[in-house]
């Protein structure tokens, strides 16, 4: 192998890595929303993403399979993906928790086009939360019913460690899991 | 062809273009010119007459007016779209005859414009009604207010014509601390309901001494419109913790039978921050047995726990 087929190799291994590592779930640790575990003044924070039943045509349709990324007070504090579960410690917050997730549209080739083409979406949802310190909160984060867009509701913990029971913790909630 | 039958046809021609009425510049310098607005009398109140900056991107209109014409619309000024031919040469004259009156309309207005606030305060004192309201909305954009303009301005308060007196109001919120003695005048007013509302925003504005307003303010908390009510209750939160004191009517307030009361009472409970941990209490209470109010008092409650300061951080993207 050439020197300069080695390096084209190099490249392509490192933007495959780099690929991979944005698609896990994952708490950027630099969020300066982000509190100490054992700061009196901190609210313990799950975010639950369940995993939806698609009969057959995972990929296919929708935009479910995408990685989701919330934005606490304009950062993103964590990517998460379907079937997961995380849990971050918050400096008390009022505000926005957004959403985010790319999601690219697969064309098939149109008469008289060489390949298929591919254009990327980004769909948007959130709402304002209000969390206090020594408090947990639990939210989900889904797809919204009835529009294209994504939704994040706080459920009760009781709720949440039922659909945490089916959900894979991530990062921190390995050790601290969601207990009714 | 002969050349000076040339250089006559050329002339003609041009001027044909000059006069058509497709010419966006002459047609919207002429509406310029026939309303006064070149005089430099004129020039110097463009500003105070409402015309603003717009009125410098004026000249510009030309190049507009010929788009417009172009697209077969009918306009203001009697043209057609048939006149396509004739646009098509008027364009680039258009745009140099824009393109040398913008400056010369910058200039007149620059070196002509006069504040005064003298001039303004003794416009307010005359006959024609007009003239005292564009005297009042001027006397928002001196740039030496005293506070013989603040008199005036709450003299006008009480003048005959409507017109006069909201822009009086309008002008003292412009004005912003500088209007502060006009406090017990514009709390009068809240009782008037074609002029609370901008009253109550010249209030917000006016960062008025609490001594002066609270007590007022604090028994307009439990006037019987709910209208007066609302408008009172959002001036104090707009005070914050100085309005401390009327901590007592914000939380009888929680209980009103109008939800708009309610809800600013909750607002300004929360703006008060720490200083209204007396109604901590009563918002929970509130919480627990009207869920329309629960996230709006759960947010008074976090401002009044921690604060305005961070950690509350607004940033979006």
């Amino acid at each position: 192998m050439s020197a300069r087929a080695g390096r084209a190799l190099l490249g392509v291994v490192a933007v495959l890595a780099a690929a991979a590592g944005c698609a896990s779930t994952e708490v950027r640790r630099s969020h300066p929303q982000l509190a100490s575990k054992d700061d009196p003044e901190q609210a313990t924070v799950y975010f639950l993403r369940p995993a939806v039943e698609r009969s057959g045509l995972s990929g296919v349709f929708g935009h479910g399979e995408d990685p989701i990324a919330v934005d606490v007070g304009g950062h993103e504090l964590l990517v998460i993906l379907e079937g997961d579960y995380v849990v971050a410690h918050l400096k008390p917050y009022l505000g926005m928790v957004a959403l985010r997730q790319w999601h690219t549209i697969q064309n098939p080739p149109s008469p008289g086009t060489a390949a298929p083409t591919a254009s990327t979406v980004v769909i948007h949802g959130g709402r304002q939360f209000t969390l206090f310190g020594r408090e947990t909160y639990c939210f989900v984060v889904h797809a919204a019913e009835w529009s294209d867009g994504l939704a994040i509701e706080k459920v009760e913990r009781a709720q949440a460690a039922e659909f945490a029971s089916k959900l894979r913790p991530v990062g921190d909630a390995v050790d601290e899991p969601i207990r009714p | 062809m002969h050349r000076s039958m040339l250089v006559a046809r050329s002339f003609v021609l041009g001027l044909l273009i000059l006069l058509a009425p497709a010419c966006g510049t002459i047609a919207v310098q002429c509406c310029y010119w026939t309303q006064d607005l070149h005089r430099p009398e004129s020039v110097r109140s463009l500003y105070v007459y409402g015309g603003t900056a717009s009125e410098v991107v004026i000249a510009f209109k030309g190049l507009s007016g010929d788009a417009e014409y172009g697209g077969g619309e009918s306009s203001s000024y009697g043209a057609s779209g048939c006149l396509g031919p004739w646009i098509l040469l008027d364009l680039p004259l258009t745009l140099a005859a824009d393109t040398l009156l913008l400056p010369l309309c910058v200039y007149q207005q620059v070196t002509a414009a006069d504040w005064n606030e003298e001039k303004f305060v003794a416009a307010l004192e005359g006959r024609d009604p007009v003239e005292r309201e564009r005297a009042a909305r001027a006397l928002a954009y001196v740039e030496d207010a005293s506070e013989r303009g603040t008199r005036a301005l709450i003299v006008a308060l009480h003048d005959e014509d409507p017109q006069v007196r909201r822009s009086a109001i309008l002008t003292l919120g412009e004005r912003g601390s500088r209007s502060s003695t006009a406090a017990p005048e514009l709390l009068t007013i809240l009782r008037e309901p074609d002029l609370r509302y901008a009253a109550a925003s010249a209030l917000r504005r006016i960062h008025p001494d609490p001594v002066a307003v609270l007590a007022p303010l604090r028994a307009a908390v439990k006037d019987p419109d709910p209208a007066v009510r609302r408008i009172a209750i959002g001036v104090l939160g707009a005070l914050g913790s100085a309005a401390a004191p009327a901590v007592p009517e914000l939380i009888e307030a929680l209980g009103d039978p109008d939800p708009h009361v309610v809800g600013a009472a909750i607002d300004a409970l929360g703006a008060m921050g720490p200083a209204a941990a007396a109604a901590n209490d009563a918002l929970r209470s509130l919480m627990e047995r009207d869920p329309s109010h629960r996230e709006q008092a759960e947010r008074a409650l976090f401002r009044i726990r921690y604060g305005d300061a961070p950690p509350s951080e607004p940033a979006r993207r």
